[in-house]
């Protein structure tokens, strides 16, 4: 075991070291002998692609998985997190991308939840403000302690977020893909955050698959690969060239560099024309052309996701007007969509996209189920040719799995998003795909898969909607739409498609554009 | 190496998945055994076990119908009420509005699958929580069977004998009524496991926005599940009425519980705290071999209300655990 020999032996300053950390899942060997150490103020990356193991190492820090084998030391002392209590106890605060605030509680309640001060049951409530307004103080929070949380823009939240962890003495943050729902400014507020609690004294284990962000924000950068950790980067070694050597194993020519293929100007196959729902959507149009792949970029809030469900048929218009294939789209049903093949691959994959509980075949064959009836008048399904078809589709979209009878939450992110992906062609007719943040929280080789996927079916002849708030990746499109506050603000084309311009379209154009 | 200290499992971790997986047919079994010691005599007999079939026939179709629901995400309250109907309104076609055996049998079949689409009407149309619905439709049931029937039992079929012959009769040593049993499991094991049906009914259970983004008419699904209950209800309704020679205006009413009872424990039964049809066999072979077992026993009769109650409760929480602590392969 050669990481045994990690830089940093034991020094006493140390706030926690993890030595040895094993732990299995049947047959899958989640660590495999983890070492790692944070020091107060620490900023700490935790890198990997998905499955290599990082959730699983959090997940016993918050007591919520036993390790099979290894310790964990808290300033040089062996303890056991039996329970979430315990690791709260030790000063370890868990922020997941969903917050878990309660939305009608107001910001104070939130902040004391779970560590209420009581005199025999009754509240202490001045003793609670009088700490919870030293922690506002601090992260100087730009609203009062008493609105109630669902009132708060997302960034407010985190910072309540942040704020319980200090009310708790929290030593250690973790943070879960911190900035996935936050915009580019609201980001830099975080970054600004993170860095005064690591002047105070607080350590930070940041969690993200976006390499740019840990760059720069991280002091130590720990990759996990397969369970084990590949390396620990620091100082002039930290880059994201060495970041994604060390996470994909390999060197990663095409992921963000898959080249947009030649767009010969195909049929129109969708026509949006002043599409309004409100408040999210207010006057978009958009063309998009058979064998054509258009991005839409939109910062948090600019209605991207509302219109991707106004043209699945989820939702519908206020008013405006969309074409498919020549005819009037109007469609009152996701189910119509899919029947005219239309196919979403929506944003909030463990919600929207598959069902977690089921098998493989079942999520892959579920829109195309009638496919497999014996005849359409005898409703009986032939499920051996639906664990046949499963198979070849997740072979198609090269699933990595074990049986495709296995729960998909058995699956890496990425094996699961190809599985949302794979089981539209599981009927065979795509004539429109959209995909909505195709890799979030997708690891790095899976998201270069899913761009060459993305290109291959443009060049199939389908046309393909990217959207997406990872600017970069927007580069594998033919055209992207910029889409600003519900409606689109121009078009950007070829090569002249970059994050920095695109960014600076979203920013620079506003509503008086229209 | 610093592997020494290693932190064990807790025996729970180990138990609970066990328990979600075998919890009832460990009691099951244990209750089988059990009786075998105490009543070797009058229990563990070809006899006794031929009885508890015929015993359990019944609420094994209610009970196989409300899987459905269930397995749906819903709830059905309605189910014991709408039996009850069925008993009355099949001797009532019969003898008083004249109509043919299998005419008046079709016609209660309609009226049980009419009932269950109201009832996923004011589920999915009207939004209303599934228990509230049911619970209302379920009402409205009993006041159009006392509306039907006047409030007096229906009789007059001793004029009827093909009918009685329905569930009196046997082939080859069994009971009509435990091969319909056997009839109606099969079929709902078909609908639910091979066909598109009964996978959209499974994914709706699992997560009704995916399934929606995925092309399931989840309402649709959802009303179906409902109509195939109420079908299974009246069914059961129709065959007590033919097994006592009358339309009894609450007879149906006790099934409500014991169906409910037998769905829950069915799912701590091989899947993980999954509605499913062999697993509400199961259940419901818990429910009657408990209930037998009683009666053999000579237990008073306050003591099958607390069987009854206990046993409710007790299914719900082994189905929680099960759905809690399920294994993840």
């Amino acid at each position: 075991m050669t990481i045994d020999d990690a830089p940093g032996s034991a020094g006493s300053e140390e706030l926690i070291r993890v030595r040895g950390l094993h732990k299995q899942y049947g047959a899958v060997h989640a660590l495999r002998g983890v070492d790692l150490a944070v020091r107060p103020g620490e900023v700490h990356g935790l890198v990997g692609a998905n499955g290599a193991g990082k959730s699983t190492l959090i997940r016993i820090l918050a007591g919520l998985e036993r390790p099979d084998a290894g310790t964990i030391q808290v300033r040089g002392e062996i303890v056991r997190i039996r329970t979430t209590d315990d690791a709260t106890d030790h000063g370890f605060s868990f922020i997941h991308q969903e917050l878990n605030l309660i939305p009608d509680f107001t910001v104070l309640q939130n902040l004391v939840l779970g560590r209420e001060q009581n005199v025999g049951g009754f509240l202490r409530r001045n003793a609670m403000r009088r700490k919870a307004q030293r922690v506002s103080e601090e992260l100087s929070f730009g609203f009062s302690l008493d609105v109630k949380t669902r009132d708060l823009s997302v960034p407010d939240q985190w910072l309540v977020s942040i704020g319980r962890a200090l009310v708790n003495d929290a030593r250690l943050i973790v943070m879960d893909e911190p900035t996935a729902s936050l915009s580019a400014e609201e980001t830099s507020r975080l970054y600004a955050i993170i860095e005064q609690l690591s002047a105070a004294g607080v350590a930070i284990l940041y969690v993200s698959h976006r390499l740019d962000e840990v760059v720069r924000l991280c002091d130590t950068v720990t990759v996990f690969k397969d369970g084990s950790v590949v390396a620990e980067l620091a100082g002039e070694t930290l880059t994201k060239d060495e970041l994604v050597r060390h996470i994909v194993g390999r060197s990663l020519e095409g992921t963000s560099a898959v080249s947009a293929g030649g767009s010969d100007a195909g049929e129109v196959v969708l026509a949006i024309q002043d599409l309004v729902q409100l408040p999210s959507v207010r006057g978009m149009s958009l063309t998009v052309r058979r064998g054509e792949v258009v991005g839409i970029a939109g910062l948090v809030g600019s209605g991207r996701t509302e219109l991707a469900k106004l043209i699945f048929g989820e939702t519908r218009p206020d008013s405006g007007t969309m074409e498919y294939r020549g005819a009037p789209h109007q469609p009152r049903s996701c189910a119509e969509s899919i029947a005219r093949g239309i196919a979403l691959v929506p944003e909030e994959r463990r919600a929207e996209g598959v069902l977690l509980e089921k098998s493989i075949a079942f999520n892959l064959t579920l829109p195309a189920l009638r496919r497999f009836q014996i005849s359409p008048w005898f409703p009986l399904l032939r499920m051996g040719a639906v664990q046949e078809r499963a198979r070849e589709v997740a072979r198609q979209f090269t699933v990595k799995l074990n049986s495709v009878a296995d729960r998909v939450d058995t699956l890496s992110g990425g094996n699961q998003q190809k599985v949302v992906m794979g089981k539209w062609f599981t009927a065979g007719r795509v004539d429109l795909l959209i995909l909505d943040e195709p890799t979030k929280g997708v690891d790095v080789g899976a998201r270069a898969e899913i761009y060459r996927a993305i290109r291959q079916f443009a060049s199939e002849g389908m046309a393909v909607l990217v959207i997406s708030s990872e600017f970069d990746e927007l580069t594998i499109c033919d055209r992207v739409v910029v889409m600003v506050e519900g409606h689109d603000v121009g078009d950007v084309a070829g090569d002249q498609i970059s994050e920095e311009y695109l960014l600076e379209m979203c920013y620079a154009k506003g509503v008086q554009d229209k | 190496m610093t592997l020494t200290d290693t932190q064990r499992r807790s025996p729970g971790s180990r138990l609970l998945p066990f328990v979600a997986k075998y919890g009832t047919l460990v009691v099951l079994v244990s209750m089988i055994i059990g009786l075998s010691i105490a009543a070797p005599r009058s229990f563990a007999t070809p006899d006794n076990f031929l009885n508890i079939l015929s015993q359990i026939s019944l609420t094994a179709i209610i009970a196989a119908g409300l899987t459905l629901p269930l397995a749906v995400g819903e709830f059905d309250l309605s189910v014991g009420y709408q039996a009850s109907l069925g008993g009355v309104l099949v001797v009532g076609l019969i003898t008083r509005q004249g109509l043919p055996i299998p005419v008046a049998i079709g016609v209660v079949v309609l009226v049980g699958a009419l009932i269950g689409v109201v009832n996923g009407l004011v589920v999915t149309k009207l939004g209303v929580n599934a228990l509230v619905a049911t619970l209302g439709t379920g009402t409205i049931v009993v006041g159009l069977n006392y509306a039907y029937s006047g409030g007096i039992p229906v009789a007059g079929l001793d004029a009827f004998p093909e009918f009685t012959a329905i569930a009196q009769g046997k082939i080859g040593g069994l009971s009509n009524t435990v091969l319909i049993m056997a009839g109606v499991l099969a079929i709902l094991w078909i609908v639910l496991n091979r066909t598109v049906l009964g996978q959209h009914i499974q994914a709706v259970g699992g997560n009704r926005h995916a399934a929606r983004l995925a092309g399931v008419r989840v309402d649709r699904v959802r009303i179906a599940a409902f109509a195939i209950a109420g079908v299974c209800a009246v069914i059961a309704g129709l065959l007590l009425a033919s097994r006592v020679g009358s339309g009894q205006i609450t007879a149906g009413d006790g099934y409500l519980l014991n169906s409910f009872a037998a769905v829950f424990l069915g799912s701590a039964a091989l899947r993980d705290g999954e509605f499913h049809i062999l697993g509400t066999f199961i259940g419901v072979l818990t429910v009657g071999v408990g209930f037998n077992g009683l009666a053999i026993l000579g237990a008073p009769t306050f003591v099958q209300f607390l069987f009854s109650g206990g046993l409710l409760i007790m299914a719900v929480a082994l189905s929680t655990v099960a759905r809690r602590y399920a294994v993840k392969r």
